[in-house]
C-alpha cells in the first residue's frame, strides 16, 4: 500500500465512538424532522388517545366475571398496539419514503453506516413511543386511575422488547427493495393481522381453536398477553416461551433487516 | 487511492465527495442543519456558513427548508455536500443538467474554484460544450464503451478538420457542400447534413449555399469543429448515413 493510501485509510477508518457520535447527530435531526411533521404528531399523540377515549367511554368501567375492569386489560393492549402501529406502519413508511425520495442514497454516500441510520430510527421511534404512551398513561390515570399491580421495571422492559421487535419488523419491510405503496400495503396488512390476531379487538378466547393456535405465532399476542399479566399482577410463567420467542425473533429480524436493507431503489 | 474495494463503501465513500443525479434530503430539513449533519462525517469539513455563502445562499436562506428550494438551488446544495469534506476527488453526475444559464454559470464558478484548490473532478455530462470548455481529460462514451480519450483540443485536432457546416439535409444541398473547395467529409446525421473541411471550407460552403440554394441558407450553422462534432463523427455508424470521405476517395484514385 502506498503512503498516500495508508493515510487515506487512516483518515477513513471510523471508530465505534465516532459512529455513535454520528448516530447522535442523525437522531437529533430525525427527531426534529418528526416534530416538524404535523400528521406524524397527530397520529402519535392524538390517534391513540382517541382510541382510548372512544373505547373507554363505551367499555372502560365494565367489569367482567373475574372482577376485572375492561380498561385494565385494554390499557396494556393499547400500549402494545401503539408499539406495533409505530413500528410496522410508521417505521416502514418512513424508510420506504426516504428511499423513494433518494434521501437514503444521499445518507449512504455521505457516508452514514447502516448501524447509524438504524440507531437514529430507533431513537425517533422511542421518542414517538414515549410521547404517545405517556399521553395514554396520563389519560388513563386521570380518567380511570393507574392500576399497575406488577413490577413497573418488568413492564417497561417487556414493552421495550416488544417495541424493538415491531420496529425491526418495520425496518425489514421498509428496507426491502419495493415501492412505497407496496411497503405501505404490507405494513398495514401486517399491523391489522397482528392487531386483530392478538385479541386487540375481539378476545382470543372467542376465536375458534385453530385460529387461537394460528395466532400463537403473532408477536403482538405475546406482547399484549405479557403486559396484561404484569399489569394485573399475575404470574408471567405461561408467557415465558412467548417472550423467549420474541427475543429470538428480534435477533432474526435484525439479521434479515441488515441483510435485505436496500439504500436505493433498484430496478 | 490505495484501498481495496473490499474495505467496504463506508470506508471508501469517505475519500471522495459525490453529487448524484437523483438524490434528495428530507423535505423539512433546513439548509444549515443539512450541512451541519453531513459535516459530522468528516474530520476537517468546510465551515458550514462559509460554504453556504460561497455557493450563493444569502444568510437569510440558510434556515430555509430543503423542499422550498428551486431545482437549481437543490443542485447547488448537493454540490456543497460533495465539497463539504474537502475531498481530493469529487464525483459528479450531470451536475448542471436542468439548470438555467445563471445557475449553470454559478455552478461552474464553484467547480472551477475547487479545481484551482487542487481538487480532481470526475464528472459525467451530456453537454459536450461544457466538457470542451472545462474538461482537461475527456472520455467519449458510446454504448458503454470509450470511443476516444484525450484532451478536448487533442480530440478535435485528431480529426484533422478545422471547420464545419450543419444544414438540413437535401440532395442539392449535399451536392453543393461536398463540391465546395476544402471539403473533406460529409455526413447525414439525424436529418442534418454535416460538412467538415479546411479552415476556409465552412465559410466557402455557406457563401455557395446562399448563392445556389438561398431558401436553405437561413438554417445553416457554421463554425470551428467542436467536441460535439467529434462525438457525432465518432459515434455515427456509416450505415446510418451518407458517408463520403473525399480524402480517402482522392487517395484511392
Amino acid at each position: 500500500m502506498t503512503a498516500a493510501g495508508l493515510d487515506c485509510q487512516t483518515n477513513a477508518t471510523t471508530s465505534s465512538v465516532e459512529r455513535l457520535r454520528l448516530a447522535w447527530h442523525l437522531s437529533k435531526i430525525e427527531v426534529m424532522l418528526f416534530v416538524r411533521e404535523p400528521s406524524a404528531m397527530f397520529f402519535t399523540l392524538l390517534f391513540p388517545l382517541m382510541l382510548l377515549i372512544f373505547v373507554g367511554v363505551v367499555y372502560g368501567d365494565e367489569v367482567d366475571d373475574d372482577g376485572l375492569r375492561y380498561i385494565d386489560v385494554y390499557f396494556p393492549t393499547l400500549l402494545a398496539a401503539v408499539a406495533a402501529n409505530l413500528g410496522v406502519m410508521g417505521v416502514t413508511i418512513n424508510i420506504a419514503e426516504s428511499r423513494a425520495r433518494g434521501v437514503l442514497r444521499r445518507y449512504r454516500i455521505a457516508p452514514f453506516p447502516f448501524s447509524t441510520y438504524m440507531i437514529s430510527q430507533i431513537v425517533v421511534g422511542l421518542f414517538m413511543y414515549v410521547l404517545s404512551s405517556v399521553s395514554i398513561l396520563i389519560a388513563v390515570a386521570l380518567l380511570y386511575g393507574f392500576n399497575l399491580q406488577g413490577s413497573i421495571l418488568l413492564f417497561v422492559a417487556i414493552l421495550l422488547l416488544g417495541l424493538a421487535v415491531m420496529m425491526t419488523l418495520g425496518f425489514l419491510i421498509g428496507g426491502l427493495n419495493i415501492t412505497v405503496r407496496t411497503s405501505q400495503l404490507i405494513g398495514t396488512v401486517a399491523f391489522f393481522f397482528m392487531f386483530f390476531g392478538s385479541g386487540g379487538a375481539i378476545p382470543r378466547s372467542q376465536f375458534p381453536v385453530w385460529m387461537q393456535n394460528l395466532t400463537e405465532v403473532n408477536p403482538l399476542t405475546h406482547l399484549s398477553d405479557s403486559l396484561i399479566q404484569i399489569y394485573l399482577g399475575r404470574s408471567l410463567s405461561a408467557e415465558i416461551p412467548g417472550l423467549i420467542g420474541l427475543s429470538i425473533g428480534l435477533f432474526m429480524l435484525i439479521y434479515f433487516a441488515n441483510t435485505f436493507f436496500s439504500w436505493e431503489v433498484q430496478p | 487511492m490505495g484501498l481495496s474495494p473490499n474495505v467496504g463503501p463506508y470506508t471508501y465513500n469517505k475519500l471522495f465527495g459525490a453529487q448524484l443525479q437523483e438524490s434528495s434530503l428530507p423535505a423539512r430539513i433546513r439548509l444549515r442543519e443539512a450541512l451541519q449533519l453531513f459535516a459530522q462525517c468528516y474530520r476537517d469539513p468546510w465551515e458550514v456558513g462559509d460554504l453556504l455563502d460561497r455557493i450563493g445562499f444569502e444568510p437569510a436562506q440558510h434556515r430555509q427548508f430543503f423542499d422550498t428550494l428551486s431545482g437549481g438551488q437543490k443542485r447547488r446544495l448537493m454540490l456543497a455536500l460533495a465539497l463539504l469534506g474537502r475531498p481530493s476527488l469529487i464525483i459528479l453526475d450531470e451536475p448542471t443538467s436542468g439548470l438555467d444559464p445563471h445557475a449553470r454559470l454559478a455552478m461552474w464558478n464553484l467547480l472551477d474554484q475547487a479545481i484551482a484548490d487542487g481538487t480532481t473532478i470526475l464528472m459525467t455530462t451530456h453537454d459536450l460544450v461544457e466538457a470542451q470548455e472545462h474538461g482537461t481529460t475527456v472520455a467519449l462514451f458510446d454504448e458503454g464503451k470509450i470511443r476516444a480519450l484525450g484532451t478536448p483540443q487533442g480530440l478535435i485536432e485528431a480529426q484533422s478538420y478545422h471547420s464545419k457546416i450543419r444544414i438540413q439535409y437535401g440532395e442539392k444541398v449535399h451536392r453543393i457542400v461536398k463540391d465546395t473547395s476544402g471539403c473533406r467529409m460529409t455526413r447525414q446525421i439525424e436529418g442534418s447534413l454535416y460538412g467538415f473541411g479546411d479552415v476556409d471550407f465552412a465559410l466557402s460552403a455557406a457563401a455557395k449555399l446562399r448563392r445556389e440554394a438561398p431558401a436553405t441558407a437561413a438554417q445553416m450553422i457554421t463554425g470551428p469543429v467542436s467536441l460535439e462534432d467529434v462525438y457525432m463523427i465518432l459515434t455515427t455508424n456509416d450505415n446510418h448515413g451518407d458517408y463520403i470521405n473525399k480524402k480517402s476517395q482522392e487517395a484511392s484514385q
